[in-house]
């Protein structure tokens, strides 16, 4: 219970206000789904009152192009500077005044700025337009963020290409499901595919017992053939991690294909089996709509508690971390549903554990993971970490890789006040300070009684929104307090209601009046 | 002679008895009731600003941006390792270090160096400048956010007359479920209480005056190099 609160505990504060929580969920006056919503305004206008949350970006800068895009988080620009210089603003009026020609000037280093137009994404002119591109890094071969330095390379300690004569899988390596729930995988053309004529429910899956298989593991194989698919049916094969026998607890990367094979047709899910190996206990991640093509490489790892899925070499979901299944062997699982013509079928499976630790490196949030950069002297900040696939999830150091990385040399360097991003899973985290967290609830629950309806109530909804705005000023007075030798204004006079200010600044959430003095 | 100190059970049942709902569960669950009292719990700590501590910070060489710790409530200064000769680190502004020398200076191409400044940044972020050339620690000393009360026994750090005003507040937060009239009570008491604890708290704050006051008999804001800057700049002159 601490005061850092999620959507998911923001939401039950304000139903168990509403009395909204009964199970039913067509008896409810108010869904989650409004609730939500509702929690995404309270975050983003607490936003725009306090303006806590900030944040830093580059734009990379190419020679002689002169217009550039602001970043689409921006919600008010506060400094930018080229190549670390501060960059004033200016407009086209300005310019306009002070030399003529300036709309022909040939491209040099940048020492003004202005904003041609202010959409959803501002656009944004350094003038005069650079005339040399800025660094810039990609990942790459040589960039390219290591996966995790702390378990070292990945080491093979098994492998089976299947190349053999048609028939059963080596039994030397692979053994089937002792629960007889599934039938054997078979050799066909050197391709392993399932058995034909499969039931609706079953597959054909085997675990690799042929090693005995680390707790940190992974499994690779390549596909060898997509099969055909009549609708409604799918072709589906999974890598299996940390299995036991009967495949009743294992982690499972499942790849579907769906009619028409070789289109965005496809899903990638995270299944995790805990008791029973026929239903997923959960199944985290669902990716739809994806391509997948004969030759693509599938890799499955788990480290310590943290699943990550390749497609190909690339992470195709940010890692998910369980808890649930420690140790277990990797296998493979494949199903061709009646109604399919050709089974998909896999080649090449590999697979291992990782090498020792590299005690060299050790991440913490604050540098990130090294990834091999031979100039940072540009860079403001060094190191941050990746919030770009999902910035509510900082739980485990591969998450804080980066991928993509430039600096501030040669480019456009931005520091503006953020937007926060929507949550939408129950555990995302409002991306302000864990005092204005409760205000969140006061606020969405002003707008449940605001809403038209049965249960509209103006009074009842003023009260709320004073009762929010009784906590948004001690915040405020908080936030006042930061840094108290930190010269905030040159004003000799202190600080009437810091909220009403920021009120008068911002404005009230909607159109009702909601000023306390105007109560009846 | 004991004094009182309240645990979490504590500040329940006077929840609960100005609720007037002494025994059982009603209107108000065990579970509601502690989320309340420990709401109200960050509310007195951010009202009064009573707890403090000094928290070491590792920085890394050639890093300059930094986190403040996750339970920091309110940042209030910061000063150097021994390294350093554990100097005041002045609070800046971006724009500020930019304004410096005129605004001739570029001081983001400045070597790494022993920190003179920070730039507070976002709600939980902080920039050294210079960048130190050296992993060493830097020191903040905060009023943190108070640990959540959990179990029945849990108690707090706050002194007595602080811990008063937190079942009144919680009551507050109770009571809006039920009568907001009623509830308006409990803030209002809640109000009147937090100005004695401010006014027995008062002496023991060690802020300066949050507002410049004329006169220069004891004008040491030239050691800040965010006003130097800003009276360097010619713009202001």
């Amino acid at each position: 219970m601490s005061e850092t609160l999620n959507k998911g505990q923001i939401r039950a504060q304000v139903e168990t206000y509403l009395m909204n929580t009964s199970t039913d969920v067509n008896s409810l006056s108010w869904s989650p789904t409004e609730l939500d919503s509702y929690i995404n305004e309270a975050t983003f206008y607490t936003q725009q009152i306090t303006q806590y949350y900030e944040e830093f970006s580059n734009i990379i800068c190419t020679a002689s192009v002169s217009t550039y895009t602001g970043p689409a988080n921006a919600y008010q620009y506060e400094r930018f500077t080229w190549d670390r210089d501060f960059l004033p603003q200016t407009n086209e009026y300005e310019l306009d005044r002070d030399d003529p020609s300036w709309r022909s000037a040939s491209p040099n280093n940048p020492f003004r700025f202005y904003f041609p137009q202010m959409a959803q994404q501002y656009q944004i002119v350094p003038y005069p337009t650079p005339s040399q591109d800025g660094i810039s890094f990609i990942a790459s071969q040589e960039f390219g963020a290591v996966a995790a330095f702390n378990t070292g390379g990945m080491n093979t300690l098994a492998s089976d290409p299947f190349t053999q004569a048609n028939g059963p899988l080596n039994p030397a390596k692979w053994t089937g499901d002792s629960s007889l729930t599934y039938s054997a995988l078979k050799v066909l053309n050197n391709q392993c595919v399932p058995q034909v004529g499969n039931n609706l429910d079953n597959g054909s899956a085997m675990v690799y017992t042929g090693i005995v298989w680390p707790n940190n593991q992974w499994a690779q194989f390549t596909v060898g053939n997509l099969g055909s698919v009549t609708q409604p049916w799918e072709n589906d094969f999974q890598l299996v991690l940390r299995s036991n026998s009967d495949l009743s607890n294992c982690y499972a990367m499942e790849m579907d294909m769906n009619s028409p094979v070789g289109a965005a047709t496809s899903e990638i899910t995270l299944n995790i089996y805990f008791g029973d190996n026929v239903t997923p206990f959960s199944t985290p991640i669902d990716l739809v709509n994806l391509v997948i093509n004969s030759g693509d490489v599938f890799l499955f790892t788990v480290v310590g508690n943290v699943l990550s899925m390749y497609q190909n070499g690339n992470l195709v979901a940010p890692p998910f971390v369980d808890n649930r299944i420690a140790s277990g062997s990797a296998g493979i699982f494949e199903n061709t549903f009646l109604g399919a013509a050709q089974a998909s079928a896999v080649i090449n499976f590999t697979g291992g554990g990782f090498s020792s630790a590299d005690s060299n490196y050790q991440f913490i949030q604050e540098t990130g993971i090294v990834i091999g950069f031979a100039d940072t002297n540009g860079s403001l900040i060094g190191f941050r970490p990746d919030v770009v696939a999902n910035p509510f999830t900082l739980i485990s150091g591969e998450l804080g890789e980066l991928q993509v990385y430039s600096t501030d040399e040669l480019n456009l360097g931005v520091c503006f006040t953020r937007i926060p991003d929507t949550m939408v899973l129950d555990t995302d985290t409002p991306q302000l300070p864990p005092n204005t967290h409760f205000a969140l609830v006061l606020y969405a629950l002003m707008k449940c009684f605001v809403r038209e309806g049965e249960f509209q109530d103006l009074q009842e909804a003023t009260e709320w929104f004073t009762a929010y705005g009784d906590w948004m000023e001690s915040v405020l007075e908080n936030k006042a307090r930061r840094w108290p030798t930190r010269v905030k204004s040159l004003e000799p006079f202190e600080e009437g209601s810091l909220f009403a200010k920021r009120l008068q600044a911002v404005g009230y959430p909607m159109q009702l009046d909601l000023k306390p003095s105007y109560g009846a | 002679m004991s004094i009182q100190n309240y645990a979490l059970s504590n500040f329940r049942t006077e929840v609960k008895t100005r609720l007037n709902e002494v025994q059982n569960d009603g209107l108000w669950t065990t579970s509601e009731l502690n989320s309340y009292i420990n709401h109200a719990h960050l509310r007195v700590v951010m009202d009064s600003r009573i707890l403090e501590r000094d928290i070491a910070i590792t920085v890394a060489a050639n890093v300059s941006f930094y986190s403040l710790p996750p339970d920091t409530l309110t940042p209030q200064w910061m000063y150097g390792p021994s390294l350093w000769g554990t100097l005041r680190l002045f609070p800046s502004f971006l724009l500020s270090l930019d304004k410096q020398y005129g605004g001739m200076y570029q001081w983001e191409k400045d070597s790494s160096n022993q920190s003179q400044v920070f730039v507070p940044f976002s709600y939980d972020k902080f920039i050294l400048w210079p960048a130190p050339s050296a992993a060493t620690t830097v020191n903040l000393h905060d009023v943190p956010m108070p640990a959540t009360l959990t179990l029945d026994t849990d108690t707090t750090l706050l002194p007595l007359v602080a811990q008063r005003c937190i079942s009144i507040f919680a009551a507050y937060l109770a009571m809006l479920k039920s009568d907001k009239q009623k509830a308006k009570n409990f803030k209002n008491e809640y109000k009147q209480r937090m100005t004695s604890v401010l006014e027995l708290t008062r002496h023991q704050s060690k802020d300066r005056p949050s507002i410049m006051a004329p006169g220069r008999s004891f004008d040491r804001s030239m050691a800040n190099p965010s006003i130097r800057a800003f009276r360097n700049s010619r713009r202001y002159y």
